[in-house]
C-alpha cells in the first residue's frame, strides 16, 4: 500500500515538517519493528511453511498469510495515518483566546468537570482527551500515546488500527510460534539443519516478543473496555473519579472498532468557495417589539456584569452569557425611555432616534469585553439603520468613532447619574451647571448643522428633565462619579485648551491649595472656606475659558448657576458616605487583592511622575474624549447629550485642571492626589473598583472635588503632562476592566460595564493583560 | 490565514472581527457546537437563522459520527481489503463533511454573506470551532 502511505504521510505532517530536521534515530525503533516483523515472518514462510503445507494442510500458510497481511495492514495504518492532529489556531483566534489568560478552562462533560488546558504551541484550549505530543509537537485528538514502534502518535484516528495491530500481532505470534513448534518437534533429530535452525530462530523471536506484546495487548484490551486512553490511565486522570467518556464496556469496544473513521483535520489547503461579500449589508431590523421586551427584562441587570466576565473566560457557559446581555441594554433603554417620555412629547423625532439608537447600540457593549477589536466598528454597524443620515456625517467629522460609540452607551446611562448630584451636592452643582450650559450650547450649534435643529429645544427642557431622573434613580449618584471621570473631560478639555486664563492665577491657587488639599476631603470644615472662595474665583475664570466654544449667552447663564451651588461640598460627601459605606464593604474584600496590585503599579506611575497621578485619577478619559466630547451627544439621542455634556465639562474641568497643573506645582499636586486617596477610600471604594486603585480615591471624587480646583484648570495650558495623562489614563482603564468582573451585585448598574466598553481599540494591549487578571480573579472568586 | 488573504485579494471588505462558536462538550466528545447566540452578531443577524444553522450543523455531525449499519459495513469492508478500500472510497464521515461543506457554502451565500458575515467550515479548525467572520461595513461608516 505504497499509495496510502505517501498520501497519508505527506499531508498530516505538514504543520510541523517544515521546521523539523530529519532525525534518523527516530526511525530506529520503527524500522527494527518492521524488519523483525517482516523478516521473521518471511523466514517462517520460506523455511517452515512448505513442510507444514505438505504435512498438515495448505490452510496453514494461508491462515498465517492472512493474519500477517492483517498485521501489516494495521501496522501501516497505525504508522502512517494521521492520529487526529489538530491544526494550530490562527492568530485571530488566538487573540481572542489570549484574553482568557487562565491556563485552564473547565468544561462539563456529562456532568463531570473536565479541565481543558491551554496549549501554548497550538494556541487553543485542548479539547477534552486531547494532548500535545512532545515528539510530534502537535495536539492530537483523543491522544493515547506516542508509540516509537510505529513512530507515530496513537490518537483518535489510528487507535483502532493500533489496537487491531496489537491483537493481530499477538495472534500472529502465537500462530508462528505454535507452527514453528510443530515443525521443530517433527525435526528433533535434525536440529542442526538449516530449516530447523531458522524455525528455531523465528520461534525465539516470536517467543521473546510475545510477552511484551501480549502484555501490551492485554493492557489495551482493558483500556478499550473501560473507555480510557493510555494517557489518561498513566496520568491517573480518573483515579478516584468517574470517566465521563465511557460508554459502557460494549459501547467502548464498539466505539473503538466500529465508529466511522474520523476525518483528518490537517488537510492540504482545499479550494475554498469564494463568496462575494459586498458592503451594503442587511441588518436585522430591531422592531419596537424587541425593544420593549428588553425593557421588560430590565430587572435582571444584577447578573450582567458577572456573567459578562464569565463569558469571556469560558465561552462554554451558555446560561450565563446569553441572558445578561440584553438586560444591560435594557437599562439604557429604560433610562432612555424615561428621558424620552418626558421629552418625547415635544420632540417626537429625537425620541424615535433615541430608541432606535439604543436598540442598535446596546449589542456592542457586552461584546466589547471579549472582542476589543470590534469596538471601532460596532458603533457604525449599529447606528446605520436608524439614524443613518444623521449619524454618519457626524461620525465622519469626529473621526473618532469608537470613542463616540462607546461613550454613547455611557451617556445613555448617565442622565440618571448626573442629576442626582445636582440636588444632592450643591458644591457639585456649581460645576455641573456651568458645563451644562456650555454643553447644550455646543450641542445646539452642532445639531444645527447635523440634525437640523432637532436638538435645540432640548436645552430649554433640561431643567424639566432633571427632576424626573433624580427621583427615579437617586442612588445612582453614588456610582456616577467614575463613569463621569472616565469619559468626560473631553468636552472641557477642548475648551480648556484655549483658555485665556493666566498661568499666574493657576499657580497662585495651587500654592495655597497645596496645604488645604489634604484636609480637603476628609475634614471638610477647615477647607470649606477655601472651597467657597474658589468657585468665586472660578466664575471669573471659567467664563472666559468656555467662551470660545460657546456663544455668549452661555456665559450669561453660567454665572447664576454658579452662585446657587457654591456652598456645600460637605453635603455631598456625607451623602456619598452613607450610601457608599454599605456597598463598599461587600466589594472591598473582592477587590482588595486586585487593588493592591494595581495600586502598586499606579503608585509607581504617580509618584514617578506627579502629573500622571492626577491624570489617572481625574483625567482618565482626557485624551480619548477630548476630540469628540461635544459631538458624541449630538449623534445620540437628544436627552443624554445635555447631561453628559454637563458632565463632560465638569469632568473635564476637574481632570484637566489637575493634569495641567501638575507641571507647575509638583508638590501641590502630589499632596492633593494623596489626600483624596486616604480620606476617600473608605467612602468610594466602589468607584475605586471601577476606576483603579489610584483612581480609587481620585477617580470617583475627582469630579466632585474638582470644583474646588476648577479655577486653576483653565489657567493652565496644555502641558507636558499630557503624555503622562495617557499613561495613567490607560492604566486607570485597565483597572476599570477587571473590577467589572467582580461587580456582581445588582447594585451597580451599567456604568462599570459601559466603562469597559469605553475602552478603545488603541488600548488593547494594556487591556488584554488586565482582562486576564480580571479573568483569573473572577475564577478565584467563583 | 489563507482564507482572509484570498478574500482580501478579491477586494472584499476588511475583516472587522471574528466570532468563534465553541464546541459543546456537555454530551461527550461527539462533535457538537454551542447554539448560544453570540452577542457580536446581534447587529447582523437574527437569533433564529443563526441557531438554525448551528443546529443543522450539529445534526449533520451527529449523522457523520453515528454508528450505523453503513459505517459498520464500511469498516468491515476496509478490514477485509486491508484498508486499501480507503484509497478508492470516501468514508461515510467524509461524505457527510462534503455535505456540510455544501451546506455551509449555501448558508453563506443565502444568509451570511448578504449580512457581511462569513461562516468557515469547522473542519478547517479541526472541528473545534465554527468561525464566523464579521466584515466591516464600509458603506456605513468611517475611515477605520
Amino acid at each position: 500500500m505504497p499509495g496510502l502511505t505517501t498520501c497519508e504521510c505527506g499531508n498530516y505532517r505538514m504543520p510541523n515538517s517544515a521546521g523539523k530536521r530529519f532525525k534518523p534515530t527516530k526511525y530506529i525503533p520503527v524500522s527494527t519493528a518492521a524488519t523483525l516483523l517482516v523478516g521473521s515472518t518471511t523466514l517462517f514462510f520460506v523455511f517452515t511453511c512448505p513442510w507444514l503445507t505438505k504435512v498438515i494442510s495448505p490452510a496453514v500458510p494461508l491462515y498465517n498469510g492472512l493474519v500477517f497481511l492483517f498485521v501489516l495492514a494495521n501496522f501501516s495504518m497505525a504508522t502512517f495515518m494521521d492520529p487526529g492532529i489538530y491544526p494550530r489556531a490562527d492568530e485571530d483566534e488566538d487573540k481572542d483566546d489570549d484574553f482568557r489568560a487562565p491556563l485552564y478552562k473547565n468544561v462539563e462533560i456529562k456532568g463531570i468537570q473536565v479541565r481543558m488546558k491551554w496549549c501554548a504551541t497550538c494556541h487553543f484550549y485542548r479539547p477534552p482527551r486531547c494532548s500535545h505530543c512532545s515528539v510530534c509537537d502537535n495536539c492530537v485528538e483523543d491522544f493515547d500515546h506516542h508509540c516509537p514502534w510505529v513512530n507515530n502518535c496513537i490518537g483518535r484516528r489510528n487507535y483502532r488500527y493500533f489496537f487491531l495491530f496489537l491483537l493481530s500481532l499477538s495472534i500472529h505470534m502465537v500462530g508462528v510460534f505454535s507452527f514453528g513448534l510443530i515443525f521443530v518437534l517433527h525435526h528433533r533429530e535434525r536440529l542442526g539443519a538449516l530449516h530447523t535452525t531458522v524455525t528455531l530462530v523465528v520461534m525465539c523471536i516470536a517467543g521473546l516478543f510475545f510477552i511484551p506484546v501480549m502484555g501490551l495487548t492485554g493492557f489495551h484490551m482493558v483500556l478499550v473496555a473501560r473507555g480510557r486512553t493510555t494517557n489518561e490511565q498513566v496520568t491517573g486522570k480518573f483515579r478516584g473519579g468517574v470517566n465521563p467518556f465511557t460508554k459502557g464496556c460494549c459501547g467502548n469496544v464498539e466505539y473503538v472498532l466500529c465508529t466511522p473513521l474520523a476525518p483528518r483535520y490537517t488537510l492540504d489547503p482545499r479550494k475554498k468557495p469564494h463568496i462575494k461579500i459586498q458592503p451594503p449589508f442587511i441588518t436585522p431590523d430591531l422592531s419596537d417589539r424587541q425593544i420593549t421586551i428588553k425593557i421588560s427584562d430590565n430587572g435582571v441587570h444584577g447578573t450582567i456584569i458577572s456573567s459578562k466576565s464569565k463569558s469571556s473566560l469560558d465561552g462554554l457557559d451558555e446560561k450565563e452569557t446569553q441572558p445578561p446581555l440584553p438586560p444591560k441594554a435594557d437599562r439604557y433603554n429604560q433610562l432612555k425611555s424615561q428621558l424620552t417620555s418626558s421629552e418625547g412629547k415635544k420632540h417626537s423625532k429625537p425620541c424615535l432616534l433615541n430608541h432606535s439608537l439604543s436598540g442598535k447600540t446596546h449589542p456592542s457593549t457586552p461584546a466589547m469585553y471579549k472582542f476589543r477589536p470590534s469596538f471601532g466598528t460596532m458603533p457604525k454597524v449599529h447606528y446605520h439603520t436608524a439614524g443613518e443620515k444623521i449619524i454618519i456625517p457626524d461620525e465622519r467629522k469626529t473621526s473618532a468613532i469608537m470613542e463616540e460609540g462607546v461613550r454613547g452607551h455611557d451617556y445613555r446611562s448617565e442622565p440618571n447619574l448626573d442629576l442626582p448630584e445636582y440636588t444632592n451636592a450643591p458644591l457639585h452643582r456649581t460645576f455641573q451647571s456651568s458645563p451644562l450650559q456650555l454643553d447644550s450650547d455646543s450641542i445646539n450649534s452642532r445639531s444645527l448643522s447635523l440634525k437640523q435643529g432637532h436638538r435645540r429645544p432640548e436645552k430649554g427642557q433640561l431643567p424639566a428633565l432633571q427632576p424626573h431622573t433624580v427621583t427615579s434613580t437617586p442612588y445612582k449618584s453614588v456610582f456616577s462619579p467614575n463613569t463621569l471621570s472616565n469619559r468626560n473631560g473631553s468636552l472641557s478639555y477642548d475648551s480648556l485648551l484655549n483658555p485665556s486664563i493666566s498661568p499666574a492665577t493657576a499657580s497662585e491657587c495651587v500654592a495655597h491649595r497645596g496645604m488645604p488639599s489634604i484636609g480637603f476631603h476628609s475634614p471638610y470644615l477647615p477647607t470649606k472656606m477655601c472651597h467657597i472662595r474658589e468657585p468665586e474665583m472660578q466664575r471669573q475664570q471659567v467664563a472666559p475659558t468656555y467662551s470660545p466654544v460657546m456663544p455668549p449667552r452661555g456665559v450669561g447663564r453660567q454665572s447664576p448657576h454658579f452662585r446657587d451651588r457654591d456652598p456645600s461640598p460637605v453635603r455631598y460627601d456625607n451623602l456619598s458616605q452613607t450610601i457608599m459605606a454599605s456597598i463598599q464593604e461587600r466589594r472591598e474584600i473582592e477587590e482588595r487583592e486586585k487593588r493592591q496590585i494595581l495600586h502598586g503599579r499606579s503608585q509607581t506611575h504617580i509618584y514617578a511622575q506627579d502629573s500622571g497621578m492626577f491624570d489617572g485619577g481625574y483625567g482618565i478619559p482626557p485624551n480619548t474624549c477630548y476630540p469628540d466630547g461635544p459631538r458624541g451627544p449630538s449623534s445620540r439621542g437628544p436627552t443624554p447629550p445635555e447631561y453628559r455634556g454637563s458632565r463632560d465639562n465638569l469632568m473635564g474641568v476637574g481632570l484637566v485642571s489637575y493634569g495641567q497643573r501638575t507641571p507647575v506645582l509638583r508638590h501641590a499636586g502630589s499632596t492633593l492626589g494623596r489626600a483624596p486617596r486616604t480620606s476617600s477610600t473608605s467612602l468610594h471604594t466602589d468607584h475605586s473598583g471601577s476606576n483603579s486603585s489610584q483612581a480609587r480615591a481620585t477617580g470617583p471624587e475627582g469630579p466632585y472635588r474638582s470644583p474646588a480646583h476648577q479655577p486653576h484648570s483653565p489657567a493652565i495650558p496644555r502641558s507636558p503632562s499630557y503624555s503622562h495623562q495617557k499613561l495613567s489614563y490607560i492604566s486607570a482603564h485597565e483597572r476599570t476592566d477587571s473590577p467589572q468582573a467582580l461587580k456582581v451585585n445588582g447594585q451597580m448598574d451599567c456604568h462599570p460595564s459601559t466603562q469597559g466598553a469605553t475602552l478603545s481599540p488603541s488600548r488593547h494591549n494594556n487591556v488584554k493583560k488586565v482582562t486576564g487578571v480580571g479573568g483569573t480573579t473572577y475564577e478565584i472568586s467563583v | 490565514m489563507a482564507e482572509t488573504h484570498s478574500l482580501q485579494d478579491l477586494q472584499q471588505p476588511a475583516v472587522s472581527s471574528k466570532v468563534f462558536i465553541q464546541r459543546d462538550y456537555s454530551s461527550g466528545t461527539i462533535c457538537k457546537f454551542q447554539t448560544k447566540f453570540p452577542s457580536e452578531l446581534e447587529s447582523r443577524i437574527g437569533k433564529q437563522p443563526f441557531e438554525e444553522t448551528i443546529q443543522t450543523l450539529n445534526n449533520l455531525y451527529a449523522e457523520a459520527e453515528k454508528l450505523g449499519g453503513k459505517s459498520y459495513l464500511e469498516g468491515c469492508l476496509a478490514c477485509l481489503t486491508a484498508y486499501t478500500i480507503f484509497l478508492c472510497m470516501e468514508t461515510h464521515y467524509e461524505k457527510v463533511l462534503k455535505k456540510i461543506a455544501r451546506y455551509i457554502k449555501d448558508q453563506n451565500e443565502k444568509v451570511y454573506a448578504p449580512r457581511g458575515l462569513l461562516l468557515t467550515d469547522p473542519i478547517e479548525r479541526g472541528l473545534r470551532v465554527v468561525e464566523i467572520t464579521i466584515f466591516e461595513d464600509r458603506s456605513i461608516g468611517s475611515g477605520r
